[in-house]
């Protein structure tokens, strides 16, 4: 079977005024792969992710999901929304519409964008809640919830769009050390159903065991693109190397 | 004591004009004030500095004047329009100050309410926009299903304060000869000449009134607002309240 391209980033650039944060990014991912980012801070690693579903626009390059092309420099509301229909992103904050419970939360999106029939809505949502061990808290608002609760219930929004791209910034770096377990095991069953995801994160044991490729981003630019073996384990270049030196020491 | 209950008579008498000014107003001064916040949250600077000085000019200027000022331009405004329209013939006799009071009182609470508005949705934080971006969905659907449910929730304290504040302000219109609470109140006092005692009625009725808008703000505020605190869900919690038998904390046993 010949593989199918997910993603490809192509030859994105982006900066803040006179900040230079990508500098021409080039990332091709296939169906299936699950791809941890990993870098130092300020690298662009968010910005990157952020320009993928155009939360930023980049200012040069394109950008095409599922065969689905849209460049920087576009303009088209209803385009960029095309994109953004099929991906799904978990942020760092969780950001869950603080108006709606957690089964509404998940139903929003097949509702509002899918315009499911609502009783179907809810009966997915609840699904989906399930599957994030979340079902008991269905009516409970986010502000009732736990940090990591509140991200299982973000995990569970995203996931019930069935998107072609899943995003996450850091999903676990807001919470509590002891809630981190329960959020990771939720996406490493997630990253098993064969889904293509894009994680930034900078949990180096979940990278090396849930993911089927790792990138290194330095500099706005992919350092090092490889499996987590040769990434993790056996870094050819020097920073990659002080990185990986630094966050195990 | 005659004069303190033929008094009051006259001022409750007045209650539903005072009432009815008030929530007249107040809903074309939030009309009107979303309009401005549309010209103040413009991204077009010419017209973000036209709409804020415009607010800064509505907020400027004493309510009185509006009043006057529009008492005075009735005949000329309705004169104006007069035959514009087939279904309507201006009666010098009948002048429509009621109408002409509301616009003074909406005018002046406008940018006020504007200000509420820009407030309210500065305060939804930033995530909550982006997460409806990053779903897809469409900025009317955003607006209407996230943002301005929120906003709304956040903005009641405020209105309400801008609510009474109005409801105080509206007595200005017996300046212009509209028979409220206060017109009511002067006129009897200028007939019975007893001042002190009519206007010490007419204030223990705007506070009695004060204090049911005040109180029924707060209730609406914390029931508006309870997702935005920690506790039970509310379905559950309301269940719970009926079975209460012992202390407060019960309720909140459940957290978590
Ligand atoms: N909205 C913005 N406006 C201006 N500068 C920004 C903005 N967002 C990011 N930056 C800048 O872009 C650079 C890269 O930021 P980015 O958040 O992408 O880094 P990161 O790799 O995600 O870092 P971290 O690991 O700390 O999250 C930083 O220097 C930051 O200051
Ligand atoms: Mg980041």
């Amino acid at each position: 079977m010949p593989e199918e391209r997910m993603l490809s980033i192509k030859n994105v650039y982006k900066h803040f005024g006179d900040n230079n944060v990508l500098n021409g990014v080039n990332i091709e991912v296939n169906k299936g792969e699950v791809v941890v980012i990993l870098g130092p801070s300020g690298s662009g690693k968010t910005t990157m992710l952020r320009c993928i579903n155009f939360l930023e626009q980049a200012n040069e390059g394109s950008i095409t999901v599922n065969a689905y092309t849209v460049g920087a420099k576009e303009k088209s509301k209803k385009k960029i929304r095309n994109l953004r229909r099929k991906t799904a992103m978990v942020f760092q904050q969780y950001n869950l519409f603080r108006n709606r419970t957690a089964v509404e939360n998940v139903m929003e999106g097949l509702v509002v964008v899918k315009k499911m029939h609502k009783e179907e809505a809810r009966k997915k949502a609840e699904k989906a809640l399930a599957d994030v061990g979340l079902l008991e808290k269905k009516d409970f608002y986010p502000s009732q919830l736990s940090g990591g609760q509140q991200q299982r219930v973000g995990i569970a929004r995203a996931l019930v769009m069935e998107p072609d791209l899943l995003l996450f910034d850091e999903p676990t770096s807001a919470l509590d050390p002891e809630l981190v377990g329960e959020v990771l095991s939720c996406i490493r069953k997630v990253a098993k159903t064969g889904i293509t995801m894009m994680i930034v994160t900078h949990e180096i044991a979940f990278a090396k065991e849930a993911a089927t490729r790792v990138i290194f981003m330095e500099g706005g630019v992919v350092v090092e693109d490889g499996t987590p073996e040769e990434v993790i384990d056996h870094p050819k270049t020097e920073r990659t190397q002080e990185f990986l030196a630094r966050i195990n020491a | 004591m005659e004069v303190y209950r033929t008094c009051l008579e006259k001022v409750l008498a007045g209650v539903p004009t005072t009432l009815s000014l008030t929530l007249w107003s107040v809903l074309l001064a939030l009309l009107l004030g979303i309009l401005l916040s549309f010209g103040v949250l413009s991204k077009w600077t010419p017209v973000r500095m036209l709409f804020s000085v415009l607010c800064s000019f509505l907020k400027g200027i004493p309510i009185l004047i509006f009043l006057y000022v529009f008492h005075t331009a009735i005949d000329g405004i309705m004169g104006g329009i007069d035959h514009l329209f087939a279904f309507y013939t201006y009666d010098i006799r009948k002048p429509p100050t009621y109408i002409f009071a509301v616009f003074a009182l909406a005018l002046s609470y406008a940018p006020y309410m504007c200000d509420m508005i820009t407030t309210a949705l500065h305060t939804i934080p930033k995530g909550q926009w982006e997460a409806c971006d990053a779903g897809g969905f469409t900025a009317w659907q955003k607006m209407t299903r996230i943002i301005i449910p929120q906003c709304v929730v956040i903005a009641i304290p405020n209105f309400g304060n801008h609510f009474v504040n109005l409801l105080k302000a509206s007595s200005l219109a017996c300046m212009v000869t509209i028979m409220e609470m206060m017109g009511e109140a002067r006129n009897y006092a200028t007939m019975s000449q007893r001042f002190l005692e009519c206007y010490i009625v007419c204030a223990i009725c705007y506070w009695v009134i004060f204090i049911v808008f005040e109180q029924a703000f707060r209730l609406l505020e914390k029931r508006a607002g309870r997702y935005l605190q920690p506790g039970v869900p509310i379905a559950r919690r309301r269940r719970k309240l009926f079975h209460m038998t012992n202390t407060q904390e019960g309720i909140f046993e459940e957290v978590k």
